[in-house]
């Protein structure tokens, strides 16, 4: 009985591992449906075919492993239960049939292979995700990063600088920026033929202060808005508590994931508004400008289609976007992405490790880079920036001298060189070096040769460990009183296995016993402050260095337990009081340039978090359906379909090969 | 008084056929040849961890240890995958890994399987109705999501011997059911009941009297529980479940997918692994249909 037993699972065995062979040696079928005719979008085809391809950190399996594990059944992927609750998610009498050519396919989105939020569509909740709101709802402006003046914009986008007004005519700020006034444009609807008018911006505010801290922006809008009121239907006049230049920018003008949405006050009024899901496809829910609406939700996909009573084509705005539906796949593993990008199921995707992007351009010729002729590195730079956080509330790491040792312990050009063959660049400042950033940088180059952030020296380190009391034992790992230095490593989700065991690898060679997990509550934990270091992109950067260096003000501390706005947990009252005088100047005002040395001075003396390398948005693009993506030839965005600040953009431009 | 002779001349010749110890066991394999290939197959493979580590630097199975993205060569025999790792030392660090989160949840899967096998076997009643249900019941929970859920809860950086530990926690439902079913079986022999009737306690009938003729059982299950434990560890390392500093071979594999290896035609990278997995099952399967044959004398095939 025992040989029939262990013959069985030996079967199993060698049926697992040729079923996963063959199956990763095929191209994967895309769980995309072709013409949706019954109401329910597919189930999740892939579950059976693949494997390996299963995601990585969610704790519900989305894909079949082949391998099974003694005489039980391979797990099996369901849809979310709550895609059957009592909102519809789908179209009642199904889907119109679109050609592949008239639809365009984006697997983008934060979760692998199913979305985790696809009951919902209220941008304000903190579980949602950008999986389609992104693009449904319009700001008041988008923002260019890669504006310059020699860029000319492609015809029919308005404005003529870095700032494109959308849903807004234009804002202007009183004399000490206390307060902004907000024109909109006239004509505008919601997807419901209601109007967009002034008092939906003052409901939103109101509606986000009045649920501080609980919703997205909450807090901000709290800390910020002293009053906002709607002076007639198009115009609305928001005071804040102290001046700001920067609020304009930094919340109503959307670029890559920066800022938010004005949301309808006929659907939002009189609802929870903590737990409003805002997603019902029957009655026509999110109500949004957009040019789409929503018609299917499930967990695997979701589908928008065109709106043809879009108020920009009736006001004569702009013309109506070329594509008739969009569709929205979760986020795949990176081999998978390369393999419906070869395929043509998919026409982007989120961007790519760089090995795997030789292997791309050696197999299609229809993906297309932001670089000219597909050269390294391959993207642009992003306003994320890739920083090593220490929770600085937490012994040892509340010594910014061990934090030095720390950094010393680093070879940011190993990493380069390893991890993006040589295509990536040492980053030595807390924030991303856009092009009308570089005069910041350039004037931190003095700060920087007095507390130099690229110095690799492990010498350094033994020199500050020991002086701090800290011996290497038996295995040559720092340790006091014979417990370990302890060093977690922190890696958010689905980005960073590339450099994150780098990182390790070069600490333990250092004497840190250093390990790293990915875990999927990555944000819970470091929020809360049960966390050593951490991996993950910083907050993109606007203008000015402001943004970057508001994530240290200590206003974003709290005990380690509670949620932090911010996982830093540093406090610097100096520092606190230099970020707030930025906040109320003008960015061209020579006291700003000043102040911002200053600020520099002690965040490069007390290093909260270590600068890394540049992040370059890999984001590749398919030609064989849609061109006119963004490019460094044609820069009218920056940025990947998941983005807010992109997404809709490259919606409207891109037209049919 | 043919018959007795030839009885005579037969015991003599079965007592000629019998010598003990070493040369008991090489003569068992001449005629059992699965054993014994199974015997060197596992055994090959428990051997390449200490030898290996004598002849090659393991420390080069970290990152940053040799150019990344080699093919294989006469300095890196196996190449080296994108970040750094030298793919022999891999093994060479790597296998004894793999094998041990197998080896301790198998065990452990065991000695609870046992333990609980010959309790409710021995004693039956309301305790062996628990337990059998307890088992049945869990035998049908579908044990990767199961252990999908559990290793993605786990605080902290997930060690090898929690790996062990969490396969453990569903390797035991077999072997109870084995153990088990002998015990149930063997309880009935009449050297038992002179044992107990000759006053010993359960206890020591257990032991002294049981545990002995359930030895090739316990054999034949622990090699079967090790060999599902090591592929749940697999499946749970492709995944990134599993202990992601450390290289074991389910790792490897992680590794090699992340960073689209087979695409990338980077064949020195995913197909060692998969090979060491095909010989170490081939092994195992050698192994369990040589106990077999131990346990089963009717299934000898030569004598």
């Amino acid at each position: 009985m025992s040989a029939t037993l262990s013959r069985r699972s030996f079967i199993a065995a060698w049926t697992g591992t040729l079923a996963a062979f063959a199956a990763a040696c095929q191209s994967q079928a895309v769980p995309v449906p072709a013409a949706p005719t019954s109401g329910v979008a597919a189930k999740p085809p892939a579950a059976t075919s693949a494997p390996a391809q299963a995601a990585t950190a969610a704790p519900a399996p989305g894909a079949t492993p082949a391998v099974a594990a003694t005489s039980a059944p391979a797990a099996v992927a369901t849809s979310a239960p709550a895609a059957t609750a009592a909102p519809a998610v789908v179209a009642a009498g199904g889907l119109p049939t679109v050609a592949r050519n008239e639809t365009l396919i984006m697997t983008v989105s934060d979760t692998f292979t199913q979305f985790q939020d696809a009951p919902l569509a209220n941008p304000f909740l903190r579980a949602i995700q950008r999986n389609g709101w992104h693009f449904m709802f319009e700001p008041l402006f988008f923002w260019n990063p890669y504006w310059t003046r020699e860029v000319k914009w492609p015809a029919g986008v308005p404005g003529n600088e870095a700032r494109i007004p959308w849903l807004a005519e234009s804002a202007a700020y009183n004399a000490d920026s206390s307060q902004l006034t907000v024109k909109l444009r006239s004509g505008i609807t919601w997807s419901d033929g209601q109007p967009f008018t002034a008092r939906d911006i003052v409901f939103t505010l109101n509606m986000l202060k009045d649920n501080s801290p609980d919703l997205l922006f909450a807090f901000d809008m709290k800390t910020w808005v002293k009053d906002v009121t709607a002076a007639d239907d198009l115009t609305a006049r928001i005071t804040l508590n102290t001046p700001n230049p920067q609020f304009l920018g930094r919340y109503f003008s959307w670029f890559q994931d920066n800022g938010f949405p004005i949301v309808p006050e006929h659907i939002y009024k009189g609802q929870d508004q903590k737990t409003f899901a805002n997603l019902d496809i029957e009655k026509g829910w999110p109500v949004a400008t957009g040019p789409w609406k929503l018609v299917s939700a499930t967990a695997d996909q979701k589908i928008f289609d065109r709106r043809d009573d879009w108020w920009g084509a009736k006001t004569g705005f702009r013309s109506l976007p070329k594509m008739k539906r969009v569709i929205v796949l979760p986020r795949m593993e990176d081999a998978k992405k390369v393999q419906v990008m070869i395929n043509n199921d998919v026409d982007t995707t989120h961007d790519l490790f760089p090995a795997n992007i030789p292997a791309l351009l050696d197999r299609t010729d229809k993906a297309i880079f932001w670089v000219d002729g597909n050269k390294q590195p391959y993207g642009s730079v992003s306003p994320s920036t890739i920083m090593i956080g220490f929770n600085n509330a937490k012994p040892p790491y509340d010594d910014p001298d061990i934090r030095r040792a720390i950094n010393h312990a680093l070879d940011r050009k190993q990493v380069s060189d390893v991890v993006y063959k040589g295509s990536g660049q040492v980053s030595e400042l807390p924030f991303a070096l856009l092009p009308n950033v570089i005069p910041f940088a350039d004037a931190c180059a003095d700060l920087l040769k007095k507390y130099p952030v690229d110095a690799p020296d492990l010498n350094k380190t033994a020199e500050i460990m020991q002086s701090k009391g800290w011996q290497k034992d038996s295995e040559g790992f720092w340790a006091k009183d014979s417990q370990r230095f302890p060093m977690v490593v922190l890696l958010s989700p689905g980005f960073f296995q590339d450099i994150g065991p780098i990182f390790v690898t070069q600490w333990r060679k250092a004497g840190f016993d250093a390990s790293f997990k990915s875990p999927t509550d990555f944000n819970t934990l470091t929020q809360q402050g049960n966390v050593d270091v951490f991996i993950r992109f910083d907050t993109a950067l606007f203008q000015d260095p402001w943004v970057s260096l508001d994530q240290y003000h200590s206003r974003n501390f709290a005990p380690t337990g509670q949620d932090a706005i911010q996982p830093y947990r540093w406090k610097n009252t100096e520092f606190d009081t230099l970020v707030d005088k930025l906040s109320q100047l003008q960015n061209n005002d020579p006291v700003f340039m000043t102040t911002f040395q200053q600020a520099m001075e002690i965040w490069l003396r007390e290093l909260p978090a270590l600068p890394t390398v540049k992040w370059y948005l890999r984001v590749p693009f398919n030609l064989t359906y849609w061109q006119g993506w963004p490019n460094e030839k044609n820069p009218y965005v920056c940025g990947g379909g998941w983005h807010r600040g992109a997404a809709g953009l490259i919606l409207h431009n891109v037209t049919p090969v | 008084m043919r018959a007795t002779v030839s009885l005579a001349h037969s015991a003599e010749h079965v007592r000629r056929r019998e010598p003990s110890g070493l040369g008991a066991l090489v003569g068992y394999c001449r005629r059992n040849p699965q054993l014994l290939a199974g015997i060197v197959i596992v055994g090959a493979l428990l051997l390449v961890g200490p030898v290996g580590s004598h002849l090659i630097d393991v420390r080069h199975a970290q990152p940053l240890s040799e150019v990344p993205s080699q093919p294989p060569s006469l300095a890196t025999p196996f190449g080296t995958d994108d970040q750094g790792r030298d793919l022999l030392a891999v093994m060479v660090a790597g296998l004894p890994l793999t094998l041990t989160v197998g080896f301790l949840a198998g065990a452990i899967g065991l000695c609870i399987g046992t333990f609980l096998g010959l309790t409710s076997g021995f004693v039956g009643g309301v305790f062996d109705a628990i337990i059998r249900m307890a088992v049945d019941t869990l035998l049908t929970v579908p044990a990767l999501l199961v252990l999908i859920i559990i290793a993605a809860s786990i605080k902290g950086v997930i060690s090898v011997t929690i790996m062990g530990l969490v396969i453990a926690s569903l390797a035991w439902m077999n072997p109870t059911r084995t153990i088990r079913a002998q015990v149930l079986t063997l309880r009935e022999r009449g050297y038992i009941d002179l044992a107990r009737l000759s006053g010993m306690s359960t206890l020591k009938v257990i032991v002294s009297e049981m545990l002995p003729n359930l030895l090739p059982y316990l054999a034949a299950g622990f090699v079967g529980a090790v060999s599902s434990a090591v592929l749940a560890s697999i499946g749970l390392e492709a995944l990134g479940l599993g202990p992601q500093n450390d290289p074991t071979v389910g790792m490897t594999i992680y590794w090699a997918l992340l960073f689209n290896a087979l695409l990338r035609g980077m064949w020195w990278w995913w197909l060692p692994p998969i090979l060491v997995v095909v010989i170490l099952f081939l092994g195992l399967l050698l192994l369990s249909a040589g106990l077999d044959e131990i346990a089963n004398p009717r299934h000898r095939r030569r004598v």
